[in-house]
């Protein structure tokens, strides 16, 4: 009995500790937090200054507050809460977070976020400063998605949407649910982003957002060089770019186009194809000059504009030969576009790394002695049902 | 005293398993730096000295069996020496599991879940529940494990199997030899070091079957823990340049924050990681709480190891809160990682080959 006696007494002193373990003494409040949903970087007006807004959640009824040197408003949205955005600039990105705080009368907490807008001017102009406090702060996510914004990313931050009443959120939806194989809204998370930027072997590169007035748009594919914007990838550029994505084929679409002399194209000038799979090999084939090879076999369903004659084999097999060339003619522009940027989002110097990591070196100044091989193998299949009976 | 089957294989299994994945993984950050995409070299190494540390604990035990550990160096080596031994071993044992593992566990603790919180609390709480079964005896911490197994092994797959969704083998290539000069790092050793829960087979000698082959589970522990430490410390470096891995505090612990776990409500891998190191932590400071209480019992000729566990469990909380560099605090883990080789495995080796054919336990 007395043993039985003191066990329980020696429980019931450590069952206090659990109590501690709550952080009764130093706790923070759910309603004295500032749950931030996502975080804008823009160029300050100052030079060598940023700009951080942060969109932060808030219960309906909530007010914003409005402290000196911040700037922000509000957007109105479903179920009752709405987003209060509230920017503030300074020489680090934890500076201007400070500044942020006085404005709400709350704790900011970032652990909520889910993504990171930057804007186009900071994105130019060069972001690994800014980035090296989200990879550090131990609250902030670092599976957030990274978008670049036409404009300002405060305008994204505060723009609203007849779907889930914020751009931002629509935003997260895509990438996580709506369409991911898609090459636009293959997007890549923080941590990969960051790797990227940090790696001297391979450059970072992420969707192109716009805010338009009820709707958000992704427009391009926005590659870096090194820490700067270098440029957008559009319409085939960035299909082109899908290809060498995982899993990013499934709504790609090539068009067969006439040669620049046959004017506009006009009906059956065209075929539109959906990727069904695509094995991309890419292999180093002389470290001296530098030389690759890209070899991509795929496999394709005609979804539009094969022209129905006597015939239908022999016509599949020119729009299949087209489109090979089509392809092929997309892979190299951007090859050759990606050259001119000096960015390579693709990884052609970690190929070379994989071998040799001398061979990776210095290769932000450029790939002048690369020369890149691009071949197409495709696989036409004309109808979208299957082999079954009626086929 | 007799043999006594007490700990049951599968018991046996989890304390050392448990015991040497420990902190290992997270205990050396500097090893990840030092050794980028090389680090499989460094685990292969590890992989050397643990099985060869395991096989001569496994000797060591059989020669063990028949009384408490500290006590064959006295007959070895004399009164006093035997004496110093055997202070210098229980006082390692302490300091490697009850302040060592727990530092670095509140620091994961402090730096991933709960950065507002004085780690004084988790402190006490892990502390007093480990007390408490070290205090019932060794049969008692056993349980403890196997009752946390089950629940570590979904857990340990799980944040194991996660961030490997998004991992690439090839970011290791070139296969190569890496430069030499991390050897001549001693966190290099603290690392390789690492895998020691072996250590505890002499010290439970008393409590285990020999006609239950004693070495089975153990190898098998030490495998289990060589696996899931090599992953852990070689998924980082299969996500993340090598240029990302610098700016990473716990690579180890922040490439489970990669990955979000879609099918359960949690943000990632991180929530169950925690989880998981702190149950690990409470087996492990239990286990080397009650060794050290019953090594210093035996030294002092207490009748028993009881009192003294709250006592050792007291000091190391003040050790805990006593203010220390980072440099100090790595100096001193690969000065306790040395001296547990040498007071666990070089010096009772040493006296059992200079000293064999005669019997060193009554």
């Amino acid at each position: 009995m007395k043993a039985g006696r003191s066990r329980v007494a020696l429980a019931l002193l450590l069952v206090p500790g659990l109590l501690a373990l709550t952080g009764c003494r130093d706790r923070v409040d759910l309603n004295d937090r500032a749950i931030v949903m996502a975080v804008g970087l823009d160029a300050a007006d100052e030079p060598g200054r940023v700009e951080v807004s942060m969109a932060i959640a808030a219960p309906a009824g909530a007010t914003g507050g409005g402290g000196a040197g911040n700037a922000g408003g509000g957007a109105g949205g479903a179920g009752g809460w709405r987003l209060i955005v509230r920017s503030s600039a300074g020489r680090t990105v934890e500076e201007a977070t400070l500044g942020i705080n006085p404005g709400i009368g709350r704790r900011v907490y970032t652990g909520s976020s889910a993504l990171l807008a930057i804007g186009e001017d900071l994105a130019r102009q060069g972001i690994r400063p800014w980035l090296d406090y989200f990879i550090r702060a131990s609250d902030f996510p670092m599976k957030v998605w990274v978008v670049v914004t036409r404009g300002r990313a405060r305008d994204l931050m505060a723009a609203t949407s007849d779907e889930s009443g914020f751009q931002v959120l629509d935003l997260q939806d895509a990438f996580e649910q709506v369409e991911p194989r898609q090459a636009l809204t293959h997007n890549l998370r923080f941590w990969r982003f960051y790797d990227y930027l940090v790696a001297p072997h391979r450059d970072p590169w992420c969707a192109y957002v716009a805010a338009l007035e009820r709707n958000h748009l992704i427009e391009a594919v926005a590659v870096f060089s090194g820490d700067r914007l270098a440029g957008l990838l559009r319409d085939e550029e960035a299909a082109a770019f899908g290809l060498f994505l995982p899993g990013a084929f499934m709504s790609n679409v090539f068009v067969a186009r006439p040669g620049p002399d046959a004017g506009e194209p006009g009906p059956g000038d065209s075929v539109a194809i959906r990727l069904k799979s695509v094995r991309k090999a890419v292999r180093v084939t002389s470290v001296a000059p530098r030389r690759l090879a890209i070899n991509l076999r795929a496999e394709a369903i005609v979804t539009e504009g094969l022209p129905v004659t006597e015939s239908p084999r022999a016509e599949a097999e020119i729009w299949q030969a087209k489109v090979t060339r089509a392809m092929e003619e997309s892979v190299r522009r951007l090859v050759d576009r990606l050259r001119d940027w000096r960015a390579d989002p693709l990884g052609f110097a970690e190929t070379f790394r994989r071998i040799d990591p001398r061979l990776a070196e210095g290769w932000h100044d450029g790939w002048p002695d690369l020369e890149v091989d691009v071949t197409v193998e495709l696989l036409f299949r004309t109808g979208l049902r299957g082999r079954g009976i009626g086929w | 005293m007799t043999f006594t089957y007490r700990i049951s294989q599968w018991q046996l299994f989890v304390v050392v398993a448990l015991t040497s994945i420990s902190l290992t993984p997270f205990g050396s950050p500097a090893v990840h730096h030092d050794f980028g995409r090389h680090i499989w070299v460094a685990n292969l190494v590890q992989w050397l000295v643990t099985g060869a540390g395991g096989l001569l604990a496994l000797a060591l035990a059989r020669r063990f069996a028949a009384g408490p550990a500290g006590r064959f160096s006295v007959r070895a080596v004399g009164p006093v020496l035997g004496w110093v031994y055997g202070f210098l071993l229980a006082t390692y044992v302490f300091l490697w599991g009850p302040v060592g593992t727990l530092d670095t566990m509140l620091q994961l603790l402090e730096v991933m879940e709960l950065p507002e919180t004085s780690p004084a609390y988790p402190a006490a709480l892990t502390l007093g529940i480990s007390s408490f079964a070290a205090y019932l005896g060794p049969e008692v911490v056993a349980r403890f494990a196997e009752a946390f197994s089950w629940f570590l092994l979904i857990g340990l797959v799980m944040i194991l199997v996660i961030p490997l969704a998004e991992a690439s083998l090839g970011a290791l290539l070139p296969v190569d030899l890496p430069d030499p000069a991390p050897f001549y790092n001693g966190t290099t050793w603290a690392y390789v070091l690492g895998i020691r829960g072996f250590f505890l087979v002499p010290l439970y000698a008393a409590y285990l079957d020999y006609r239950r082959r004693v070495h089975r589970p153990v190898l098998a522990g030490l495998l289990a823990a060589l696996v899931v430490v090599g992953v852990i410390t070689t998924t980082p470096h299969l996500l993340f340049s090598d240029a990302a891995l610098k700016t990473l505090q716990y690579p180890g612990l922040e490439t489970m924050a990669t990955s979000p776990i879609t099918i359960l409500p949690v943000e990632s891998a991180l929530f169950v990681t925690v989880l998981i190191w702190h149950g690990i932590g409470f087996v492990v400071v239990a286990a080397t709480l009650y060794v050290a209480a019953a090594l210093f019992a035996d030294l002092f000729r207490l009748p028993h190891h009881r009192w003294l566990v709250p006592v050792l469990a007291g000091l190391a909380f003040v050790i805990l809160r006593l203010p220390l560099q980072t440099q100090v605090r790595e100096t001193l883990m690969v000065g306790w990682s040395l001296l547990g080789y040498v007071v666990g495995l070089v010096f009772p080796a040493a006296i059992l080959l200079l000293r064999r054919g005669k019997r060193v336990n009554p």
